[in-house]
């Protein structure tokens, strides 16, 4: 999955989530049946599980473009960035200034 | 590994709804209406006597009581009760279970018993020796025991009796 | 393994800040217990039900939130009590009350599982026939199915316990967050 499909399918299942617990409840209630509003939490819960986890062509259609390397001699490797430079970013916040930004 | 982060973080974020849906179910509980329907008289006293160092009775009652209206979407069952309160010199005040039942849903909600005797271990016993002549209130109450949430439980008062004066010698 | 592999790739500075990471979680949640006690007046606001003897009502594996009791103790009442020499202690229902004349606090109590047949004297020590409020460490004011259900299997098996500690560990110190 790329970035935007991660950010769409969380979306996606929060939001199926949500639904399916507001419709459970409102519908539990208005049938006064306890067991009904679980199970349709519960279907909804296994739905947004099944729209979300996986990894669906749907999430991959904003593709990380790497740029091309650079010239081999004295350098690190290509693909610094896109990816790479996400976990470069972490590491350097892992600093001393974190450390104390933490209080 | 990244579908279980993502599991996780569903995971996670389902409780927190899930809570938050308990929570309003029982904010539902509050919303009550409907009155139920319970009389409780009192019948007879039997076996009003000195046991091991205080006195005990046993109390007959008369007790009906529908609290169909009692069981909404978030009741699990109601523990009902008959109490009977009593205030003796040394005592400012006693209470104590003549009788109790477990009621798990609407079907069994409605009770007709015209001759109620408390089951063991209840019954109406003093610290002492001052049962005979005494007034006894009686109470009849339930504790509403939810799905989830908040436990509560309703009372009602009833007409009270008085001890016989004597010991039943038989 | 790749997590062990993680932890050596860190230098001073990171583990550090991980260890960090680890301690703020659990002080975290030490402050949310010890709020909770104080606000509730209880000394354990959350239990989980060890035994079956209030069945129906509440099994094994249940969570129960508890009050520190705001008026005396009366019959229908289901309190959580421990008396001396028990670890653990008991949720079962008031069934007998009585309150002394003159001293308001002297209150004796006697208590009943739903699920027994009989009272809980044979509970009590030897030679105690009642309850008194010090016993009492809260009452019941709500109820949650099934939560506890984790609790009773570390309970159960220990090393289920320490295997879940060491795995939390493992990922509170390996994570980047």
């Amino acid at each position: 999955m790329d970035f935007e499909g991660q950010k769409l399918a969380e979306a996606l299942s929060m939001a199926i989530v949500v639904v399916a617990a507001v419709l459970g409840f409102l519908y539990g209630y208005v049938r006064q049946d306890f067991a009904a509003m679980m199970w349709v939490f519960a279907s909804g819960t296994a739905v947004a599980a099944l729209v979300g986890v996986p990894d669906w062509p749907m999430y991959n259609k904003h593709p990380v473009r790497f740029l091309p390397p650079k010239a081999k001699e004295g350098q690190r490797g290509g693909g610094s960035s896109g990816k790479g430079g996400g976990s470069g970013k972490r590491k350097k916040a892992a600093s001393w200034s974190t450390l104390w930004g933490m209080f | 590994m990244t579908h279980l982060h993502r599991l996780n973080s569903l995971a996670t974020f389902t409780g927190t709804v899930l809570a938050v849906v308990c929570l309003a179910v029982t904010a539902t509980d509050f919303v009550h209406s409907g009155e139920p329907l319970v009389t409780c008289e009192h019948v007879s006293t039997e076996g009003l006597q000195k046991e091991f160092g205080h006195d005990r009775a046993y109390v007959v009652l008369n007790l009906t009581a529908d609290l169909r209206s009692e069981f909404v979407w978030n009741t699990k069952q109601l523990f009902v009760f008959v109490n009977v309160l009593f205030e003796t010199p040394t005592n400012a005040a006693s209470e104590m279970v003549a009788w109790s039942s477990i009621v798990k849903d609407k079907e069994h909600a409605v009770m007709t018993l015209p001759a109620l005797r408390p089951q063991y271990p209840y019954a109406i016993t003093d610290q002492g020796f001052n049962l005979r002549g005494r007034h006894f209130n009686i109470t009849v109450a339930w504790n509403v025991m939810p799905k989830v949430g908040a436990l509560s439980k309703r009372v009602r008062t009833f007409a009270g009796f008085r001890m016989p004066a004597d010991y039943d010698n038989r | 393994m790749e997590f062990l592999a993680e932890l050596g790739r860190m230098n001073k500075r990171q583990l550090l800040l991980q260890g960090l990471n680890l301690a703020m979680i659990v002080t975290s949640a030490l402050m949310i217990w010890k709020s909770m006690i104080l606000a509730t007046g209880s000394e354990s606001p959350v239990v989980v039900v060890l035994s079956g003897s209030m069945e129906p009502g509440f099994y094994r594996g249940d969570i129960l939130f508890l009050n520190q009791p705001k008026r005396p103790s009366q019959t229908g009442d289901i309190i959580v009590f421990n008396t001396d020499g028990r670890e653990i202690p008991i949720v079962h229902r008031v069934i007998k009350v009585h309150q002394r004349a003159g001293n308001s606090s002297d209150i004796d109590i006697l208590t009943k599982g739903d699920n027994n047949w009989g009272d809980d004297r044979s509970l009590y020590p030897r030679g105690q026939l009642w309850l008194n409020p010090s016993h009492i460490m809260g009452v019941v004011v709500g109820y949650l199915p099934y939560i506890g259900q984790v609790t009773i299997v570390m309970n159960d098996y220990p090393m289920f316990k320490y295997a879940l500690i060491a795995v939390l560990g493992v990922f509170v110190l390996t994570s980047k967050e």
